[in-house]
C-alpha cells in the first residue's frame, strides 16, 4: 500500500503569488503606454523633440526596472551565494522589477537617468534587502527610492525641468497643478484648473506630473481590474480616497469652493496612483480587513494635513511611508476588533478627528468678510444690465446717501443724494474730484488718497463704494476690471499678439507695448510716459527712468508673471511700479479671456 | 458573511443509484465517541450481540456505542478512523440474522414528553452526523427556551451528496420528525435549509411541505462554508451569536441526525447504517453507498472498482477532511464521504507577501497569517481568538503562496490548550 499522505485541504485555489504579480504588471501596462504617448510620442508629433526624445519615457521606465532587478540579482549572487536556476527563478518571479517600475513611474520625467539608477539601487538595498528581502521589508521600497531621489537631488531635477515635458514647457504652464496651489494667490477654477484645460484633462492625464501619476481614468480602471481579480487590498484605496474626499468636501463647503475643487484635489498630486498602487503594496500594508480600512483613513487624514498645513508637495508619498511604520499597530487593532468591540474606539476617534480637522482647517481659511455695520443697502434697481444701488454709509455728521450705478464695465457713476457733512468738508471732497478718482480706480478703491482735512468723510465715501462693489460682485459674479487700463491696439503676428496698452500712473498716462504668446507675456517695452524721477541732468519728456522703470524690474515681472506677489515694489517709485504690476495682472487676465 | 464558491464536483454522484452494502462479514465498531476514546467496554470476546446492543459507554458524556449487526464479538483490532488516527475497534462476526434488541413503550412519534425524548436521544447514542460527532441530546437538554430549529441540509463541501441523497428519498420521514421534535420541545419555527441550486429537490419538498405549516423551506447560496452553523443562523435568522446557537434560542441539526432521530423515535431502532459518498478521480464508480456502521472501507472500495496505486484517501470532504494512510479504515456514523484522489505534487510554499487574503476570507474572522507568526506565543494567540477557528481550510485554500495556514492555526490551538 503506497498512499501519499499530505496535509489538507485537498483543493487549492489556482491563484499564485506569481500570477498576482503578473496581474499587477498587466494593470500598469496602459499607464506606461499612456505615459510614453504623453511624454514621448505627442511632443515628437508636434515637433518638440527628436526620435530619441520620443523613446525617452520608455527608456526611462525600462532603466528603472533594470536598476532594481540588477541590484537584486547582484545582491543574491554576492551575499546569498545563489547560482544558476535559483537566480533564474528570482528573475522570473518578477519581484525585482516591481520596485523599479514604480520608482520610474513616480519620479519626474526630467530626473537624470543616472540618478534614477542610483534611486533604484537605494530603493532595493535600503528599502528591501537589508530587511531580508521580499516579504520582510517595512517600508515601500519604491517610495524609499523616490523620497531619496527627491530630497537629495530635487533642486537638480527641477533645474533640469522637473515634471514638465518638452511639450508642456511651451504650452501649459510652469508647474504641476498641486504646486500651483502654493503659487497662485487666489485659489479658483480659473487659476488652478483652466490653465490645464479643465477637469477632463485631469481625468485623461494631459497635465504635468510624474510619469505614471497623471491619468486618473487609467488608474481607476486598473483599480477596478485589480479589485475584481482580487489582486490588491481594495479596502485601503477606498477608505483612503473616501476619507480624503470627506475632508476636502468639508473644507470646500466651508470655504465655498465648489465641486471642481474636490475633484481637483483628488485628481492631482499622484493621490490616486499612490492610493491604488503604493498604499496597497502587500508587504508594507496591514493584512486584516478592518486594519486596512483604518490604515486608509489614517493615510487620508495625513495627506490632507500635509497638503493644507505645509507647502510640501509629496504629501501622498510621505503619508504612505510614515504610515508604513504603524502597520503592525493597525493589524493589532484589526485582529482584535472582531471579538473585542472596545477597539471600535479607534474608528470613532479617527472619524471625529477627520471631521474635526476638515472643519477646522476649512474655517481657518474662510476669506475675511467683515460686516460693516455702518453700511446699508436701501434699494437695488436692475434695468437691462444696468444696476442702481441706493446705499447709506455713516459719515462724519450722519448718514451719507448715494446712488451708485453699475453698467457692464463696472461703476458708471456715483451720485451723492443726501448728506449731513459740513458744507466745507463736502466742498473739499468735491473739489478734489474724489468721486472721479474712485471711479477711475474702482478695481482698487483703497489706493485712492483721502482728502486731507476731510479724512473721515472721504474714508466713508470710499468705504461705501467698496461695500457696494462687494455687494455687486456677490450679486452678479462679475469682477470689476481695472478701469484705469485700456487696450489701445491689438495686432496678431503669427501666434504672438502685440498689444499697446495705456494705464494711469504716477504722473498721468503711460503707454506700454506688450508681446504675448500662449497666454504668456514675453516682452514689455515702455513707449510713452510722464513719470519723472529725481534725476536733474536730463529733463526731456520721454525718457527711461532707471530707478523704477528699469529693465531689471520689468524682467522680474515677466519671470514671475504667475506669482506676482513675490515681486516687491521699487521704493521711491511705489505708484509707478504698482501700476506696472497691475498692468501685468491685467494682461494675464486679458490673455486668458481673449 | 464570508465565503467562496468552490467547484462542486457533485454531478459525479448526484442522482446516481445508491449501492447498498449492508452484508459485511465483519464489522469493526470503533471505540470512539465525540472525539474521545475514553470509553468503558461492556462486552467480552465471545459475547453475542444484536443490533443496538451496547458495546461501550463513553466516559466523557455517557453516550453508548452500539452494535450495527447481530453476531459474535471476536476480537479487538486497530483501524484507521475519520480523524486519520489509529483507534481500537471491536470486531464482530455478522450472523446475517438482523436481530434487533427488544424494545417496549413505542408511542406515536410526537407523543413523547421532553424528558423521554432526551433519554431516547441518549440511549440510542444519537450524535451529530454532519461530522462534529457532538451528542445531540445536549442541544435539547437546556433551560433556555428553544424558539427556532434549523435543519442543516446545506452540504457545502464539494463532492459530497450523501445528505442530499438521504433527504431526496426520505422527505416525508424527515418532515414528520421535524414536526414531532417541534411538538415535543414546543418550538415555533423550523427551517429546512438547502442550497439554491438543488432545484429538483426544492420542487419535490415544496410539494409535501404544505402539510407542515410551521416548517419553512429556506434556500441559501452555494458558497463554502455555508453549512457552518454560524453562517446558517446568520443567513436564515439574521442573528449573530458568540459561541453556541442556543444563545439566540436556536438548535441546529444535520439532516442525517434528524433521520437517526426518526428511527429512534418511530421504531426505537438504532440507525445501523448510513449513506456515504465514495467519490473521486481515483475510483471507477463514484457512488453513494449505504453501508453498515463499522464496515471495512477496503471491501466497499473493491466493489466500486478501486485499484491499489498511488492514490490519496480522504475521510470527509476535500476542505475539512483528513488523509488516511490506508484503506484499512472503519466507517463511523459521522463519515459522510470518502474521497479518493490521484496524488498530485505538493506545492512548495512561497514566502508570505502579506496579501491578507486569508484574513479577508476567514469565516470566523481570524487572522491566520498573524496566528502563524505568533504560533509560539500562547498569550498573543489567545488574544487572536484562535480557539474560534472552525478548521474550514479556506485560509490554506486561498493562500497564493500555498502556505498551509490551517495546519498552523490547528497547531496554535493545540499550543493554547497545552499552555493552560
Amino acid at each position: 500500500m503506497n498512499i501519499d499522505t499530505k496535509l489538507g485541504p485537498y483543493m487549492k485555489s489556482n491563484d499564485t503569488t506569481f500570477k498576482m504579480m503578473r496581474r499587477l504588471i498587466i494593470s500598469l501596462i496602459p499607464i506606461v503606454l499612456f505615459s510614453v504617448y504623453k511624454n514621448g510620442v505627442l511632443p515628437y508629433l508636434k515637433g518638440y523633440t527628436n526620435f530619441f526624445g520620443m523613446l525617452y519615457p520608455l527608456v526611462f521606465i525600462i532603466l528603472g526596472c533594470m536598476s532594481t532587478l540588477v541590484t537584486e540579482e547582484i545582491f543574491l549572487i554576492v551575499f546569498k551565494k545563489k547560482k544558476g536556476n535559483e537566480l533564474l527563478d528570482s528573475i522570473k518571479d518578477g519581484y525585482g522589477i516591481i520596485p523599479g517600475l514604480f520608482l520610474s513611474l513616480v519620479l519626474p520625467i526630467n530626473t537624470p537617468l543616472a540618478i534614477l539608477f542610483i534611486g533604484g539601487i537605494f530603493a532595493l538595498l535600503i528599502g528591501k534587502m537589508i530587511y531580508g528581502g521580499f516579504g520582510y521589508n517595512i517600508f515601500n521600497p519604491a517610495l524609499i527610492g523616490a523620497i531619496f531621489v527627491i530630497t537629495c537631488y530635487g533642486t537638480l531635477i527641477s533645474t533640469n525641468g522637473g515634471y514638465i515635458n518638452r511639450l508642456e514647457l511651451d504650452t501649459v504652464s510652469s508647474a504641476t497643478p498641486l504646486t500651483n496651489v502654493n503659487l497662485v494667490n487666489d485659489i479658483s477654477y480659473d487659476t488652478l484648473v483652466k490653465p490645464y484645460g479643465g477637469i477632463s484633462s485631469f481625468l485623461i492625464g494631459t497635465i504635468p506630473g510624474a510619469l505614471g501619476e497623471t491619468s486618473s481614468i487609467l488608474i481607476i480602471l486598473a483599480f477596478i481590474y485589480l479589485t475584481i481579480t482580487k489582486t490588491i487590498k481594495w479596502r485601503i484605496p477606498t477608505s483612503y480616497i473616501l476619507t480624503f474626499i470627506l475632508m476636502v468636501s468639508l473644507y470646500s463647503c466651508i470655504t465655498n469652493m465648489g465641486t471642481w475643487y474636490i475633484l481637483f484635489e483628488v485628481l492631482s498630486g499622484g493621490l490616486l496612483f499612490g492610493a491604488v498602487f503604493m498604499a496597497t503594496d502587500p508587504v508594507t500594508s496591514p493584512v486584516t480587513p478592518k486594519g486596512q480600512i483604518l490604515y486608509g483613513m489614517a493615510l487620508g487624514l495625513m495627506t490632507f494635513l500635509i497638503r493644507y498645513l505645509t507647502s510640501y508637495p509629496e504629501g501622498v508619498m510621505t503619508s504612505i511611508l510614515f504610515m508604513n511604520v504603524f502597520v503592525l499597530f493597525f493589524d493589532k487593532i484589526g485582529s482584535r476588533i472582531e471579538y473585542n468591540k472596545k477597539y471600535y474606539i479607534f474608528y470613532i476617534v479617527m472619524i471625529l478627528v477627520i471631521i474635526g480637522l476638515g472643519t477646522y482647517i476649512g474655517i481657518k481659511n474662510i476669506p475675511n468678510e467683515e460686516v460693516d455695520l455702518d453700511y446699508n443697502i436701501v434699494d437695488i434697481e436692475d434695468n437691462d444690465g444696468i444696476k442702481k444701488y441706493t446705499v447709506i454709509q455713516k459719515g462724519f455728521g450722519g448718514d451719507i446717501k448715494s446712488l451708485i450705478t453699475f453698467d457692464s464695465k463696472g461703476i458708471k457713476s456715483i451720485e451723492i443724494l443726501d448728506h449731513y457733512e459740513s458744507e466745507d468738508r463736502y466742498k473739499m471732497v468735491m473739489d478734489e474730484k474724489l468721486l472721479n478718482k474712485i471711479i477711475e480706480n474702482q478695481n482698487n478703491v483703497s489706493n485712492v488718497d483721502t482728502v486731507s482735512g476731510a479724512t473721515i468723510s472721504s474714508n466713508a465715501i470710499k468705504k461705501m463704494v467698496e461695500n457696494t462693489i462687494n455687494a455687486y460682485i456677490k450679486d452678479t459674479g462679475v469682477t470689476i476690471k481695472n478701469n484705469s487700463i485700456e487696450i489701445i491696439s491689438k495686432e496678431y503676428n503669427k501666434d504672438a499678439i502685440l498689444y499697446v496698452i495705456r494705464l494711469s500712473s504716477f504722473n498721468g498716462k503711460m503707454d506700454l507695448q506688450v508681446v504675448m504668446k500662449n497666454n504668456t507675456i514675453r516682452t514689455i517695452i515702455p513707449l510713452k510716459y510722464n513719470d519723472t524721477c529725481i534725476s536733474e541732468t536730463n529733463k526731456s519728456e520721454y525718457y527711461t527712468c532707471p530707478e523704477y522703470l528699469d529693465q531689471d524690474y520689468i524682467n522680474k515681472l515677466i519671470i514671475n508673471q504667475n506669482n506676482l506677489d513675490s515681486v516687491d515694489t521699487v521704493s521711491g517709485a511705489t505708484i509707478s511700479s504698482k501700476a506696472l504690476k497691475e498692468a501685468v495682472t491685467y494682461m494675464k487676465e486679458e490673455g486668458l479671456n481673449g | 458573511m464570508r465565503g467562496i464558491k468552490l467547484k462542486g464536483y457533485r454531478k459525479l454522484t448526484k442522482d446516481k443509484e445508491i449501492i447498498t452494502f449492508d452484508k459485511p462479514k465483519y464489522v469493526y465498531i470503533p471505540l470512539i465517541c465525540s472525539n474521545s476514546t475514553d470509553v468503558e467496554i461492556k462486552i467480552r470476546r465471545g459475547s453475542n450481540v444484536k443490533i443496538g446492543s451496547v458495546i461501550a459507554i463513553s466516559n466523557k458524556n455517557g453516550l453508548p456505542i452500539l452494535s450495527s449487526v447481530s453476531g459474535t464479538v471476536i476480537d479487538y483490532e486497530d483501524k484507521y478512523a475519520y480523524n486519520g488516527e489509529i483507534i481500537k475497534t471491536v470486531k464482530i462476526e455478522n450472523n446475517f440474522k438482523e436481530e434487533y434488541i427488544e424494545v417496549s413503550d413505542i408511542k406515536e412519534i410526537d407523543k413523547y414528553t421532553k424528558k423521554e425524548f432526551i433519554s431516547i436521544l441518549k440511549d440510542f447514542g444519537i450524535r451529530g452526523l454532519g461530522g462534529a460527532d457532538f451528542p445531540t441530546y445536549i442541544k435539547y437538554d437546556t433551560k433556555t427556551s428553544i424558539k427556532n430549529l434549523i435543519i442543516n441540509a446545506v452540504e457545502c463541501e464539494p463532492y459530497i451528496t450523501s445528505d442530499y441523497t438521504l433527504l431526496k428519498d426520505n422527505i416525508s420521514e424527515i418532515l414528520e420528525t421535524i414536526d414531532a421534535i417541534m411538538t415535543i420541545n414546543k418550538i415555533h419555527n423550523a427551517y429546512l435549509v438547502i442550497k439554491k441550486d438543488k432545484k429538483k429537490l426544492i420542487k419535490k419538498i415544496k410539494e409535501v411541505i404544505g402539510s407542515y405549516p410551521k416548517i419553512k423551506l429556506s434556500t441559501v447560496p452555494d458558497i463554502y462554508p455555508m453549512g457552518w452553523e454560524k453562517n446558517i443562523v446568520n443567513y436564515v435568522l439574521h442573528k449573530n451569536y458568540d459561541r453556541l446557537p442556543i444563545e439566540v434560542n436556536t438548535v441546529v441539526n444535520n439532516v442525517s441526525t434528524i433521520y437517526s432521530i426518526y428511527e429512534a423515535l418511530k421504531y426505537k431502532k438504532y440507525m445501523d447504517s448510513r449513506i456515504v459518498t465514495i467519490v473521486g478521480d481515483g475510483i471507477k464508480k463514484s457512488r453513494n453507498v449505504k453501508v453498515k456502521i463499522g464496515t471495512d472501507l477496503s471491501l466497499v472500495l473493491e466493489e466500486l472498482g478501486y485499484k491499489k496505486k498511488e492514490l490519496l484517501l480522504i475521510s470527509g470532504g476535500p476542505m475539512m477532511g483528513r488523509a488516511i494512510e490506508s484503506e484499512n479504515f472503519t466507517i463511523t456514523p459521522n463519515v459522510n464521504c470518502v474521497l479518493i484522489l490521484k496524488t498530485t505534487e505538493n506545492d512548495i510554499p512561497n514566502v508570505c507577501m502579506r496579501c491578507g487574503k486569508c484574513a479577508a476570507i476567514c469565516p470566523a474572522k481570524l487572522s491566520p497569517v498573524l496566528i502563524k507568526e505568533s504560533i509560539n506565543d500562547p498569550k498573543e494567540l489567545k488574544k487572536l481568538n484562535v480557539d474560534r477557528c472552525v478548521e474550514c481550510g479556506l485560509c490554506s485554500y486561498i493562500c497564493p503562496a500555498k502556505i498551509m495556514l490551517r495546519n498552523s492555526v490547528v497547531q496554535a490551538k493545540k499550543n493554547v490548550r497545552d499552555a493552560k
